[in-house]
């Protein structure tokens, strides 16, 4: 085993971990990367490493068969993202099929092609800064791949072109079967030079700037090239493993929670008739969903949304600004908001919520969730982020609206106010009084000071009893925390430890609010974010929870309603009862270097802002598409589709063509696959053979040629074998005595003695010319020929016929 | 043997022809799937992806270029070789650049036989590899090429192809000269006996000795010395040593002259070519003339005089061996066997080149007849009948034949597929 080989070897078990693991990052799922590197692992022990067996290539040709079926119908299954893990999947197991099988460059090339398109359905998936380093060790690791196989693909080459003529065998089932060579009439013996001095560190540290220019001349042209505006991003949220927004809150935490700083969005204020960026003073509130359901499970609080999904009878759209207002440069201000790929349909918003005038964009508010969502189908995986544009209200300090209108569900003119009797309301008073005593006891306290029992009032105040309050802390870290476990965790924390995280601390102004007849519910969302200049950057670490409480209009202020954050149906007011040190004032500017890398490659490399605000490929391949009313074909190609679809019969009709369409072509590519000597060799055999060898030898070359194998053997002359035999049949014998020449102008002198006519005599010399020309020196017949000959034995035939005739009516010879 | 060819190697042609190896078309495949994913679906992953997958295209491109430029290559090869005997090829190459060296340089070299007719014979190729040539350096290889049969067989053109670093991209480079090389028939072994009678003792007894200026003998051998050997001759170290009188032995050459015509006539070859019978007998006759004649180089100073005569007639005479060593061996190659059938006439008008009393020898397919001599005018028969004992026509399958001459016969099988090179 040469060091060139062994290198090889090493390095695609290195790309194929390094592919595995991407493909395991871009899924979220590491199953099927634990499947591929076990694989390739004990492919390269027990094949390549102690040989102790490999896969015969025609078996692996059935299997590869059978795992493109199998993978291939639960591609057709499944929709979007399953259909890349079903296209991964048979990625991984063709790949594994392959190493288990003797090995030689053009394997070495489907494997890297396999591998490499594993690394482009991870790309698709997604990758975020680890996973673009990831990325580069494997381009880096790929490259040297392509060196060392290049180095073998000569080494191959090499032997193959020079040890033409010599002997080959072939192994099916257990037979073994040998194909002889022709004495040849030059032979050459060829040196096999060995790998000079320090070729491979030589060789090497030419190839490390060869990479190094690859790299750099990709960073220009990624730089360079047009960027779309509806680029794709490559991270997409995942599911945070402690902050981010969820349905539902739990408020018993005893372990750690940990920030996550992936980007949830980007959010970008301007002014609504300049553009011009805007800085929100203090940190700004992006709304998420409210969660008002109160239960108690296992003696536990929740808060949650009422149900997990979106349905689809329960969307209000929302208002668009008028036109008289979108005239004024204040307080309106425009939010463009990018949100990073995610499979939940919410999006998030700053209250109030406008949408702008000319935007057709089809968000909606979803009641019931009190979110704003956009509607499409639940399994569907998005892998673009999501751009939308609403409009929001700041006052001249450029600080956000605490406050937005209360709108009565039913919008009727005369309730429109929530009152006591309604649903509602209901709903958000209730509090199981029993759990919470002392929680109870402390708001009914601060209530009796509270003038006219005004809501508004009353809630500044719990706001300031809990972030004023040196004795109430903030913590993510639970693991020191006593708690007493007969009470409920609420009540623990308002009583007793008085630590918690912004949950508690809004949960617990929920309550009071609700003790004292308020209705409240809690808010999840997103608060503050890093300033990068010209917009927000969102992470997940700034994932909170604060209260809103209704507030009637007669306890509305008079500026609320001059700012448009009360109506006549009254207002829900944001309170945050969590104190500063929970949030990050102003936002995180820049970071760590971490951090900073995570920007920079998001901004920098998979961001794809585009900064020309036009796009060269974009408009131009709109343009084309018109112009080639691509439109209408898709669409009719949709149509088509569809009809397809929905019809069995064209389904068969469709697949039969299909399948009938690549049996052709893989026969006809065979037959220009082969050499000539092969399709000599076919030529002899029969047709039956033919067919048989060209259909085997889509599964396997190795049986094709097994099937013709005898056909070689037998230095015969078909159409001469032919000729003979009816000169035998009429009465004339060859034997070993006789030349084919002499025989030939015997058969002619009997054929002259009845007068059969000379161009008929001449046939016989003819064939007897061509057998010699065929037989001894070689010649092949083209099919012109060979109809020729098949056409005269014919017309010998029945002279033939003729003579047999007149020798049957002769008279007898006289004694 | 003549020497093989002695130029300097000479500057190959400029134009580098760049291609797509069938690696680098699947590569661009995959590239193009990339790409269009990235364009069609803007992921930015892919786009880096794309542009990180063509510069290696490029950068094979550009290095596999610069690489075959200012390279200087020959071929040497001898131009005489013997069927069955292996023999070099030689491949001389340097780079002529100042800092760029050639990486894993491959040369496609090929041979093939050249005939007369219509049938054509492929070509045998044969790589060379050359792993790595410095800047300024020369490199040699050679490959070793042993060819069954006789004849004239082209090598060449070649071809120079790098892949380096990554297999995708080929720069080949066309190297137009070519060698011919003529294959002379294998040679045999002469018995001991003939040996001497051609050679030494029986190359005529009444023939008058050429007069040639003085050489000194070249030294041949001790032996023990004999009645008749000069003392001036005696080798006094190797006499003490065997303790018996040891004299040096010099290579005597002959001045006689030498007759040799080799008659190479097709009879009944309907019937034999089917057996292979009659090839056999061309073919052994040309070795036995190609063995005899290798032998003449260095035992013969006198006239040597070689005809061939088949489907043309070859007729090579000179006093120095080399001048027409070339041609004969290159007739030996090429010589087919005739119909006209040589006539006795035709051998005494070869024999007349050499001094009087030379003996003939002509070697046959076909045995002598009186039927040969029917054909003579009455002058000619009478000067026949004046050199009848000077003219020594052996038949091949006859016992003297047999006898002087070892060769294993070719095998028919090879035999009926002459006229053509199988790969």
């Amino acid at each position: 085993m040469n060091r060139n080989r062994r290198s090889l070897e090493i390095l695609f078990l290195s790309l194929v971990v390094v592919s595995a693991f991407l493909l395991g990052m871009g899924q979220g799922n590491i199953a099927l990367s634990v499947i591929a590197i076990s694989l390739a692992v004990a492919a390269w022990i027990f094949v390549d490493w102690l040989k102790l067996f490999r896969i015969p290539r025609w078996v692996a040709n059935v299997v590869s068969i059978g795992i493109l079926i199998w993978t291939m119908s639960y591609f057709f299954e499944a929709q979007s993202g399953a259909q890349l893990i079903a296209v991964a999947n048979l990625l991984v197991y063709l790949q594994s099929l392959i190493l288990f099988q003797e090995k030689t460059p053009r394997q070495y090339w489907q494997l890297i092609i396999l591998n490499v398109l594993q690394v482009v359905v991870a790309a698709v998936f997604s990758l975020d800064l680890e996973g673009g380093l990831v990325f580069l060790i494997y381009m880096v690791l790929a490259a040297f791949f392509l060196f060392f196989l290049s180095n073998e693909d000569v080494e191959h080459s090499l032997q193959e072109t020079n040890d033409a003529g010599t002997l080959k065998q072939g192994v099916f089932p257990f037979f073994i079967w040998r194909e002889e060579s022709r004495p040849s009439g030059m032979k050459f013996e060829y040196p096999h030079p060995p790998f000079p001095h320090q070729f491979f560190r030589i060789s090497i540290g030419h190839l490390v700037p060869a990479i190094l220019a690859c790299f750099t001349f990709a960073m220009i042209l990624l730089v360079l090239i047009p960027r779309a505006p509806d680029s794709w991003v490559a991270s997409r949220v995942m599911q945070a493993s402690s902050t981010g927004v969820s349905r539902s809150i739990q408020l018993d935490s005893t372990g750690v929670i940990n920030y996550d700083f992936s980007q949830v969005m980007r959010v970008k204020f301007s002014n609504i008739v300049t553009g011009e960026p805007i800085e929100i003073a203090g940190n700004p509130y992006f709304r998420g969903m409210a969660l008002p359901q109160l239960i108690v499970r296992n003696n536990v609080t929740i808060f949650e949304a009422p149900h997990d999904r979106v349905f689809y009878n329960d969307y209000e759209s929302i208002p668009k600004i008028s036109y008289r207002e979108s005239r004024l440069p204040a307080p309106f201000v425009n939010a463009d908001y990018i949100l990073e790929p995610t499979n939940d349909p919410l999006v998030f918003c700053t209250m109030p919520l406008f949408l702008p005038l000319e935007d057709s964009i089809s968000l909606e508010v979803c009641r019931p969730l009190s979110a704003v969502v956009r509607p499409r189908p639940f399994d569907f995986i998005e892998y673009a982020p999501y751009r939308y544009t609403l409009v929001t209200r700041i006052n001249s300090n450029n600080q956000m609206s605490s406050a937005f209108p209360f709108v009565s569900p039913d919008r009727s003119t005369t309730h429109f106010k929530m009152e006591p009797e309604d649903g509602e309301h209901r709903s958000l008073t209730y509090l199981p009084a029993e759990r919470y005593p002392d929680l109870i006891k402390i708001a009914q306290d601060m209530a009796q000071n509270v003038p006219s029992r005004n809501p508004l009032e009353f809630g500044k105040r719990i706001e300031s009893y809990f972030v004023n309050s040196p004795s109430f802390k903030y913590t993510l870290d639970f693991t020191t925390i006593t708690r007493n476990q007969a009470l409920d965790p609420i009540e623990d924390f308002v009583a007793n430890h008085r630590t918690g995280h912004c949950q508690m601390y809004a949960a617990a102004m929920v309550l009071m609010l609700r003790s004292q007849g308020i209705p409240a519910r809690i808010v999840v969302g997103f608060c503050g974010g890093d300033w990068m200049g010209d917009s927000y950057s969102v992470l997940n670490k700034y994932a909170h929870a604060w209260v809103e409480a209704y507030v009637p209009p007669e306890f509305c202020t008079e500026e609320m309603f001059r700012n448009g954050e009360a109506g006549r149906g009254g207002a829900w007011v944001r309170f945050d009862p969590t104190p500063p040190q929970g949030i990050f004032a102003n936002g995180n500017r820049g970071g760590n270097s971490l951090q900073l890398a995570r920007s920079l490659w998001q901004d920098y490399v998979m961001g794809m802002e585009d900064r020309s605000g036009d796009s060269m490929v974009d408009v131009p391949a709109g343009r084309l598409a018109n112009a080639l009313n691509l439109g209408q074909i898709t669409e009719s190609a949709q149509a088509a589709v569809v009809r397809v679809q929905t019809n069995p019969l064209l389904q068969a009709v469709v697949i039969s063509a299909s399948i009938l369409v690549l049996v052709v072509l893989t026969i006809v590519a065979l037959r220009k696959n082969q050499t000539k000597s092969e399709r000599e060799k076919k030529h002899r055999a029969g047709p039956i053979r033919r067919l048989a060898a060209t259909l085997l030898s889509i599964i396997s070359s190795d049986l094709g040629r097994w099937v013709l194998a005898d056909s070689e053997s037998k230095l015969t002359v078909p159409f001469y074998e032919k000729f003979v035999g009816l000169l035998k049949r009429h009465g004339y014998n060859l034997d070993s005595s006789t030349t084919h020449r002499e025989f030939a102008n015997q058969v002619v002198d009997k054929l002259m003695k009845y007068d059969i006519a000379p161009p008929t005599q001449d046939i016989v010399l003819r064939l007897t010319e061509d057998f010699q020309a065929v037989r001894f020196g070689k010649k092949t017949l083209d099919r012109a020929a060979e109809r020729r000959l098949w056409e005269e034995l014919k017309i010998l035939e029945s002279a033939l016929q003729d003579v047999s005739n007149r020798e049957r009516t002769a008279l007898p010879a006289a004694h | 043997m003549s020497a093989a060819n002695k130029q300097q190697p000479v500057p190959i042609a400029e134009r580098v022809q760049i291609f797509l190896t069938r690696e680098g078309g699947i590569y661009l495949i995959v590239w193009l799937f990339v790409t269009s994913g990235a364009l069609l679906r803007n992921i930015n992953m892919l786009v880096l992806m794309a542009a990180i997958m063509i510069a290696p295209l490029l950068i094979g491109w550009r290095l596999n270029l610069a690489m075959l430029r200012k390279l200087r290559a020959n071929r040497r090869v001898q131009k005489i070789a013997f069927a069955q005997e292996p023999f070099d090829v030689n491949w001389e190459l340097h780079n002529d650049r100042a800092k760029l060296a050639t990486w894993q340089l491959v040369i496609h070299d090929q041979g093939r036989r050249i005939f007369d007719d219509e049938l054509k014979s492929r070509h045998q190729v044969v790589q060379l590899l050359f792993r790595l040539i410095r800047p300024q350096e020369t490199r040699y290889q050679s490959y070793r090429a042993n060819i069954s049969q006789r004849g004239e067989y082209r090598f060449g053109p070649a071809k120079l192809t790098t892949r380096f670093p990554f297999g995708l991209m080929k720069a080949t480079l066309e190297v137009e000269t070519q060698d011919i090389v003529y294959v002379a028939p294998k040679l045999g072994a002469l018995s001991a006996s003939w040996d001497r009678r051609l050679l030494s003792y029986a190359a005529g007894d009444n023939s008058i000795k050429r007069k040639r200026a003085l050489v000194d003998d070249e030294f041949f051998a001790l032996r023990t010395w004999r009645s008749g050997d000069s003392i001036k001759q005696i080798h006094w170290r190797s006499t003490a040593k065997f303790g018996v009188p040891m004299v040096k032995q010099f290579d005597t050459r002959t001045d006689k002259d030498v007759v040799l015509i080799l008659d190479l006539y097709e009879e009944l070859t309907t019937h034999l070519a089917e057996s292979g019978q009659d090839q056999s007998a061309i073919e052994l006759l040309l070795s036995f003339g190609a063995t005899l004649f290798s032998r003449l180089e260095n035992h013969v100073s006198g006239l040597i005089t070689v005809a061939i005569c088949g489907s043309d007639n070859c007729v090579h005479s000179d006093q120095n061996y080399s001048n027409i060593a070339f041609e004969v061996f290159r007739d030996l190659a090429l010589a087919r066997e005739g119909r006209h059938p040589l006539t006795v006439n035709t051998v005494l008008d070869i024999g007349r080149r050499a001094s009087e009393g030379t003996p003939i020898y002509v070697f046959s397919t076909r045995p002598f007849t009186d039927a040969l001599l029917e054909q003579l005018e009455p002058e000619e028969l009478i000067r026949y009948r004046s050199l009848q004992n000077m003219v020594r026509w052996i038949e091949y399958s006859s016992d003297e034949f047999q006898e002087m001459f070892n060769l294993v016969p070719p095998d028919h099988r090879e035999l009926n597929a002459v006229g053509k090179l199988s790969t």
